[in-house]
């Protein structure tokens, strides 16, 4: 699908491309071509502002009251089959003995069991996507009770409505902590609706049971944890094998490579921004910074690099920037100025 | 595009399987519901249409082809069952939208980035100043994710009337989105990107 045509897409050429608009409003089922337009404004930044554009207005157009009339499905059914009877049609003798509530029932069990048997895809994945503000976290229950706590601007997406034959999968940008709900302890045989997949910039965490940190930022992937066992695979030609993790264990990764492959001393800690504001543990000044930055929002100026390394040892554990502040500058033998909300300039010295 | 499951449902209730019928309608339902609810806000008049389209599914099984798309192929039978009925019944009663009108109703709260529900508010009170016909191409379009033939077929529209209600549409939005904030959107996805991007050091 690489194609020049798309470097120069306008809004309209978005708008009036089918298979942009099949995938945007979640009907696409060819995961390739689906991860093509996830990919598009990394493949094509000369027209990623047109892409947005497109995107938002047609997720905006998107949230709509859905009408559904659960209430009298039911019913309908039954007059449908009234009717039908009246008119002397041939139906089953076995759904006509039955009791208006078993009927119903019939009807869930039926829809249910005939799309386990028949069902090789979803059958219409409509695609959710959940996104963060800055400054903003939030907790999300997947369709199959697993827990999700999406950090501040992050996205997670996946699609409404899992069956029990394909895997489950998510896709992550920016920072997410999953705690999966096991379908089977037994990890060596596990059936594909068993499965629990997490997609993230190149790499595909494949869950089997567990509660773990993905943390995707600037091109880079960051995955820690902290109960059970995943496997990680990468994607790409020149990446690395797949590669089985156990608790405590931490990777970075970034273009095909893995950066870092360390143990951590206490696992819980990755997952503590889900219970904290701000957190860190042994931070440099660097890492806070992006924090700040990829978190909340700030522009943060420094008057040097060499103070981007200087590190507060310990854990920081604070409920929000200004406290955070004040950490630093109680520490660290720097100086912070906010020009404006969102500003800040650090410099050294007091 | 069409789903397994929709074709066998479907084989099977031509060939009098009362399981598959059922299956099809708790299929369908709840999406016949929603589609019929944009052209009238009275729940009576689309149960009965929903009940008086599956009544006729299943007397006329026998001669009913194979249709591209089960969902297509129903939501458009919905819809012209709809029509007649909203017809019939104008001659004798006031009906809100006996006109035939196409309404969206947006969720009001939400929770949006501020930029967002900007883009939002727009995007809301152009879509509700198009004509209905307008406002069900963009619904089948960016609801449905229908392409431009499905559209054709679905409305009975030629290919190129289809294009050109889409066109006039889709030209006002640009319009008004250009002028007011498609630049100001811009700069802050820019401003955005760059913020995660570089780390915003001044050299030296």
């Amino acid at each position: 699908m690489n194609n020049e045509k798309y470097a120069t897409y306008r809004l309209e050429d978005f708008l009036d491309d089918d298979a942009f608009i099949k995938w945007v409003s979640g009907k696409e089922q060819d995961t390739h071509v689906a991860q093509f337009w996830s990919e598009f404004p990394s493949q094509y930044p000369s027209a990623a502002v047109n892409y947005e554009f497109a995107v938002s207005v047609i997720r905006t157009y998107r949230s709509q009251e859905v009408w559904e009339n659960r209430d009298n499905k039911a019913h309908v059914l039954e007059r449908i089959t009234a009717t039908i009877e009246a008119n002397n049609n041939r139906r089953p003798a076995l759904i006509r003995r039955m009791s208006t509530w078993v009927r119903a029932a019939a009807v869930v069990l039926i829809a249910t069991v005939g799309g386990y048997l028949v069902y090789n895809k979803l059958g219409k994945p409509s695609r959710e996507t959940i996104a963060t503000g800055y400054g903003e976290k939030r907790t999300i229950t997947l369709p199959d009770h697993s827990v999700v706590t999406l950090n501040a601007s992050s996205s997670i997406a996946f699609s409404e409505r899992w069956d029990t034959t394909s895997a489950r999968e998510v896709w992550v940008d920016g920072e997410a902590f999953f705690d999966v709900k096991h379908l089977n302890s037994d990890t060596t045989n596990i059936r594909p609706g068993q499965r629990f997949l997490v997609h993230s910039n190149g790499l595909t965490i494949e869950v089997l049971g567990t509660s773990f940190n993905v943390r995707s930022r600037h091109g880079k992937t960051k995955v820690g944890l902290v109960t059970g066992k995943i496997q990680v695979g990468f994607t790409g030609a020149a990446a690395p094998k797949a590669m089985v993790m156990l608790p405590g264990d931490y990777i970075e990764y970034a273009d095909n490579h893995l950066l870092l492959t360390k143990k951590i001393n206490k696992p819980e800690s990755i997952k503590r921004w889900t219970q904290v504001p701000l957190t860190f543990t042994d931070a440099t000044l660097s890492e806070i910074i992006e924090t700040l930055q990829d978190n909340y929002g700030y522009t943060v100026k420094v008057s040097e690099q060499s103070i981007k390394k200087l590190k507060i040892e310990g854990d920081i554990n604070v409920a929000n920037v200004e406290e955070l502040l004040t950490v630093i500058t109680t520490t660290l033998n720097v100086k912070i100025e906010q020009p404006s909300e969102k500003a800040l300039v650090i410099t050294s010295g007091k | 595009m069409q789903s397994e499951s929709h074709v066998l449902w479907w084989n099977a209730f031509k060939q009098g399987d009362w399981d598959a019928f059922t299956a099809l309608y708790g299929e369908f339902y709840e999406l016949l519901n929603n589609y019929g609810r944009k052209f009238t806000q009275d729940a009576d008049l689309i149960q009965d249409v929903v009940h008086d389209l599956f009544v006729r599914l299943w007397t006329t099984r026998t001669r009913l082809g194979d249709p591209a798309s089960v969902k297509n192929y129903l939501y458009k039978a919905l819809r012209s069952a709809l029509f007649r009925k909203i017809q019939s019944l104008s001659k004798f009663v006031e009906l809100d939208n006996a006109s035939g009108g196409f309404t969206v109703n947006f969720i009001p709260d939400a929770s949006f980035r501020q930029e967002e529900q900007e883009l939002r508010s727009q995007v809301i009170a152009l879509v509700n100043t198009l004509p209905a016909r307008q406002q069900e191409i963009i619904f089948l379009r960016f609801y449905e994710g229908m392409s431009y033939e499905e559209i054709a077929v679905m409305m009975d529209i030629n290919m190129s009337s289809t294009y050109k209600l889409l066109y006039k549409a889709l030209d006002n939005l640009q319009k008004v989105s250009d002028k007011r904030f498609l630049t100001i959107l811009s700069v802050l996805f820019f401003l955005s990107k760059s913020f995660s991007k570089k780390m915003l050091i001044p050299e030296g």
